[in-house]
């Protein structure tokens, strides 16, 4: 009953991956970097705060390089850390990747499994959103999200060692409203995407079920179960 | 000569190790996993239409529980925010207006 494996499309064009359209990735994040590098700042500060060492910080944000799971996992750390939930957090947080990688299938299957995982590595929030919305504009180089990505990486965790290494660049930057940039940034998008009254039900769904979840439960699984109500109520209605 | 607070910037306890490793496994599941995921889904048709509603209500679930833990200054933000994206379709400028109207909001203790 299940079929046969999808077939590949006899002719399926491989997409192209060139430095030219790395470069263009990384231009398109610049005016993000300065959150991205308060940010960093940020968790360099708050991690010596919480007793990891400035190895320790700086290897948390090389390997996990996810920001608000960083910030999250800093702020129930204990000593000796409590493993399980640490992980549980970070998985909660970051659970909202899981369905930012699916909508990348139709583009990178057109690349080398060996190519497509590791550059899967750079997917975050805001390398994703300039990737699709550059996508839209008729961008079809696999590069762009590695650029971005790259950028916000390097950027993350330099600034993480300089917040560790206890250069406060920045005061408090609640107080430049920085923590805000991100969101203001996907309403902006959200207003942009809006294709009229058929995004409704599933914009309705998923503001219902993330703030319902965000109530309920711990963590930001609130992202994901909002993600996955909203985009199926999507596509339950789509064509009607 | 920042160093004071800590004994060693090079000290890694292993159980620390442990948990970064851990870590970091677990984020790159969940952006591997969806990518992953998809070869056991048809494409086209439905899965599609699933596909194409995804920003859209990931985004939204990011917003709105954002938005209420902001309050008043976050909900003026978005307004900002949304009228410049209106009127000039640049989601750079979009973004200035909706940090500067939080910031202004929170200095004069809305």
């Amino acid at each position: 009953m299940t079929g046969a494996a999808p077939q590949p499309t006899a002719a399926e064009v491989p997409a192209p991956f060139t430095l030219r359209g790395g470069l263009r990735g990384a231009r398109d994040v610049l005016p993000y970097m300065p959150s991205a590098l308060a940010f960093g700042v940020v968790f360099g500060m708050a991690a010596r705060e919480a007793g990891l060492s400035l190895l320790e910080a700086v290897l948390m944000s090389a390997i996990a390089f996810g920001g608000s799971a960083q910030l999250l996992v800093l702020s129930i750390w204990t000593t000796p850390p409590a493993i399980l939930a640490l992980v549980f957090a970070t998985l909660a947080i970051n659970s909202r990747f899981l369905l930012m990688s699916a909508t990348m299938r139709p583009w990178y299957r057109r690349l080398p499994k060996r190519l497509a995982y590791p550059l899967l590595f750079f997917l975050v929030d805001a390398g994703w959103l300039l990737a699709l919305r550059a996508r839209e504009r008729g961008e079809d180089d696999a590069a762009h999200l590695l650029g971005s990505g790259l950028m916000l990486y390097v950027g993350w965790v330099a600034s993480t060692w300089i917040g560790h290494a206890g250069g406060a660049l920045i005061g408090d930057p609640e107080a430049f409203g920085l923590d805000f940039l991100l969101v203001a940034f996907f309403a902006a998008i959200l207003a942009a995407t809006w294709k009229g009254a058929q995004d409704l039900w599933s914009w309705g769904t998923a503001a219902a079920v993330s703030l319902l979840a965000a109530w309920l439960l711990p963590g930001a699984w609130y992202v994901l179960l909002g993600g996955i109500a909203g985009s199926l109520v999507g596509a339950v209605r789509h064509g009607r | 000569m920042a160093a004071e607070a800590l004994a060693d910037p090079w000290s890694l306890e292993p159980v620390n190790l442990a948990v970064i490793l851990a870590m970091g496994a677990a984020t790159y599941a969940m952006r591997a996993g969806g990518f992953l995921m998809m070869r056991w889904l048809p494409q086209g048709g439905r899965v599609e239409a699933w596909l194409k509603a995804v920003p859209g209500a990931v985004l939204m679930s990011i917003v709105a529980p954002a938005l209420l833990s902001h309050g008043l200054p976050g909900a003026l933000a978005i307004g900002a925010s949304l009228a410049v994206m209106r009127a000039t379709r640049q989601d750079l400028l979009a973004v200035v207006a909706g940090v500067a109207t939080i910031a202004l909001a929170r200095q004069l203790g809305i």
